[in-house]
């Protein structure tokens, strides 16, 4: 079983762990994504709350239900998660990282080198 | 989750925990052999007697199964206290007041007519044991007497005996997990109710009607027309049962 | 088909319950919590049919549950105190319980016996207090009762046995869906297998929900000291640290800080983390007054 962390909703984080899958390309498009029972068992949780994971991503439009055969990961998804994703970082880990650095009096100049050093790095997209 | 939900009735309910509770109380059997073993052995040392001169002299041995009588009456009781002890635990399993109830009554009756059947064959036991332990061997008139409709006589009136025991010894259990603190104090306000009644009685109607531990028994040991003698019992085994069914009627259940 | 209303429950002076008022219909996993004292055996109990209400209704099934052998046969209940037939050996009490409940499942008895290592043959009343416990837990959700009632199931097992124990609980709810209701102080350990949260203090229902919503019930502020003192001046607050001179943190109720509706700049100072199950279940029933700190410090 997987472990989870304790402050937030449960069903979030499955909500969360899933769109990291599409992310990854562990399931892709137009694939069967995994069943309520399927999380339960991976993570040890109730399967009602694991369905709400899966709803919410229903909701987001990341998947679809297929009448008597089960979710599936819609057309658009990784997509979708990446404009999501790419919203979050923006904004919150931008913040995060800019409130950081005023407090330890480093400049505008000196991050922006920074980020971009970082960037050349790897090489590897996300 | 509808098809897992059962309906049986209360009777088939009572049934199964007859069977079950004479299942996790089959030595109860073994106790009663046990405890008749030891009448036996007292049985052979009711009484002596000797006498003698220079020239001659005797023992006379008494064998009597008063004794094997006495404890098939502790057994009896002990029952009757440990079913109704077994209030506060049998309810985890499935069961309520009127299943708990029905099945005690059975399990009792049960008992008793195994006691009374063994107390029959121990009359005849006790004739073959002394026979083949001592010689000159004298019965009482009584034993040799003994026909058929006497076996079931005595059959019926150990069982009954029995019975009332038993149904004394639930009735006080019931009442006592019922009642608790209370049933102590009402047990010392019932015995000083009855000896204050007898000594009134004794002086105000004269000493003809004081009553004792003793006239209690004989009223039903010198009882002795037969159908009057059947009817106290019913009556009395009746007002047991009712009493005992009154007390655990409502009885909750908490360790 | 578990139906509470206004259910009181009085023994002698003391009030075990006051006016506990709830509902479940379907099939559930239901985590029961409360300090200790605050009425989940009483309730328990009730609607087991082993106690009559002061006053106020338990149905169960669609009938009150005292003595009622309609709600005894579909309704087991696991309770720590409960005692078997004395000398009885393992294997007969699992053949007791097979002979009454009619969905008992003796394959499954057997194989968790075995997987927990507890033999058969051995006697209920020589088991140890965590032996005890797992026999009791085995045994009782093999009996597949609709409605199957776990008080404090996980008391003195160790923690491995404990995860085990919560998988089990899992895993046999999903294969028979029933109501399963489980009082537990573990609530860590537990929370992720539950459904619902059904919180009992002072012997009322204080929340009833989901487990997403008892999670996000309580939101915790974190912000410098001028921004935190105006709202706290505003809402209840269950909480309230200094974590040093320049940030201050309270634990408010997160509609009431919804409601609020702060501007922008006003919420843009603030941090808000979520709060463990835990954490909100000791605000939630923290006892008011004088705490810890009073009696060290005078």
């Amino acid at each position: 079983m997987k472990q989870l962390e304790g402050t937030e909703p449960i069903y979030l984080q499955i909500a969360d762990w899933l769109e990291n899958e599409i992310l990854s390309g562990h399931v892709r498009s137009e694939e069967k994504i995994y069943s309520q029972y399927k999380l339960s068992e991976i993570f040890g949780i109730n399967p009602a709350t694991a369905l709400k994971g899966l709803n919410l991503l229903v909701e987001k439009g990341i998947v679809y239900k297929k009448r008597g055969l089960g979710m599936f990961v819609s057309a658009d998804a990784l997509t979708i998660v990446k404009e999501e994703r790419r919203g979050q970082v923006m904004k919150e880990q931008i913040r995060n990282l800019v409130e950081e650095a005023k407090r330890l009096e480093i400049s505008q100049a000196e991050l922006i080198k920074a980020i971009e050093n970082e960037m050349k790095k790897g090489g590897k997209t996300l | 989750m509808n098809s897992i939900i059962h309906k049986e009735t209360q009777m088939t309910i009572a049934l199964r925990q007859t069977r079950d509770k004479l299942y996790h109380n089959a030595n109860a059997f073994m106790y009663l052999i046990i405890l008749q073993l030891l009448g036996y052995f007292l049985a052979n040392n009711v009484g002596m007697s000797g006498s003698g001169t220079e020239y001659f002299s005797y023992t006379v041995r008494i064998a009597s199964s008063v004794p094997l009588i006495f404890f098939t009456i502790i057994w009896m009781l002990l029952q009757g206290l440990h079913l109704a002890g077994e209030k506060s635990r049998e309810y985890y399993l499935v069961s309520n007041n009127f299943t708990a109830y029905f099945s005690d009554i059975a399990v009792l009756e049960i008992f008793a007519v195994t006691g009374g059947v063994t107390l029959l064959l121990s009359e005849s036991f006790l004739q073959v044991m002394v026979s083949v332990l001592y010689e000159n061997v004298t019965l009482q008139a009584s034993f040799s007497e003994v026909g058929f409709i006497n076996y079931v006589s005595l059959f019926v009136t150990a069982t009954l005996y029995l019975l009332m025991f038993g149904a004394a010894a639930y009735t006080v259990g019931i009442l006592r997990a019922r009642f608790k603190g209370r049933f102590f104090l009402g047990i010392f306000l019932l015995i000083a109710l009855l000896i204050f009644g007898s000594v009134l009685a004794a002086r105000l109607l004269g000493p003809a009607f004081g009553s004792t531990i003793e006239s209690a028994v004989n009223f039903y040991l010198h009882e002795t027309r037969g159908m009057i003698w059947f009817l106290k019992m019913a009556v009395t085994i009746g007002a047991l049962y009712g009493i005992s069914y009154l007390g655990i009627r409502n009885l909750e259940v908490n360790a | 088909m578990i139906q509470c209303e206004e259910l009181t429950k009085d023994f002698g002076g003391t009030r075990a319950l006051n006016g506990c008022s709830f509902q479940i219909e379907a099939p559930t996993l239901t985590g029961v919590i409360g300090v200790n004292g605050a009425g989940k055996t009483t309730l328990f109990k009730i609607l087991a049919g082993f106690l009559r209400p002061s006053s106020g209704e338990a149905r169960v099934l669609g009938e009150p549950a005292f003595q009622n052998i309609n709600v005894a046969q579909n309704v087991v209940l696991n309770e720590g105190r409960m005692t078997f037939h004395a000398n009885a050996t393992l294997q007969e009490l699992v053949h007791s319980y097979g002979r009454f409940y009619l969905n008992f499942d003796e394959k499954l008895a057997r194989g968790l016996l075995e997987y927990f290592q507890l033999d058969e043959k051995r006697q209920y009343s020589k088991l140890s207090k965590g032996m005890a416990s797992t026999f009791r837990l085995i045994i009782t959700l093999a009996a597949r009762a609709p409605i199957t009632l776990l008080d404090e199931p996980a008391n003195g097992m160790d923690p491995t046995v404990r995860k085990d124990l919560y998988e089990v609980i899992l895993k046999d709810y999903i294969k028979v869906p029933r109501i399963i209701l489980i009082a537990s102080h573990y609530l860590g350990e537990m929370e992720q297998i539950l459904e619902n949260m059904l919180l009992i203090h002072g012997g009322k229902v204080m929340l009833h929900s989901a487990l997403e919503e008892f999670q996000t019930f309580l939101v915790a502020l974190k912000g410098s000291p001028q921004a935190i003192k105006p709202i706290e001046e505003k809402l209840q607050v269950y909480e309230g640290k200094d974590f040093g001179p320049g940030i201050r943190q309270i634990v408010v109720k997160r509609e009431a800080f919804q409601q609020l509706q702060l501007k922008e700049e006003e919420a843009g100072v603030l941090k808000t983390t979520g709060i463990s199950l835990e954490d909100s279940f000791i605000y939630l029933t923290q006892r008011k007054g004088g705490g810890i700190d009073e009696l060290y410090h005078s």
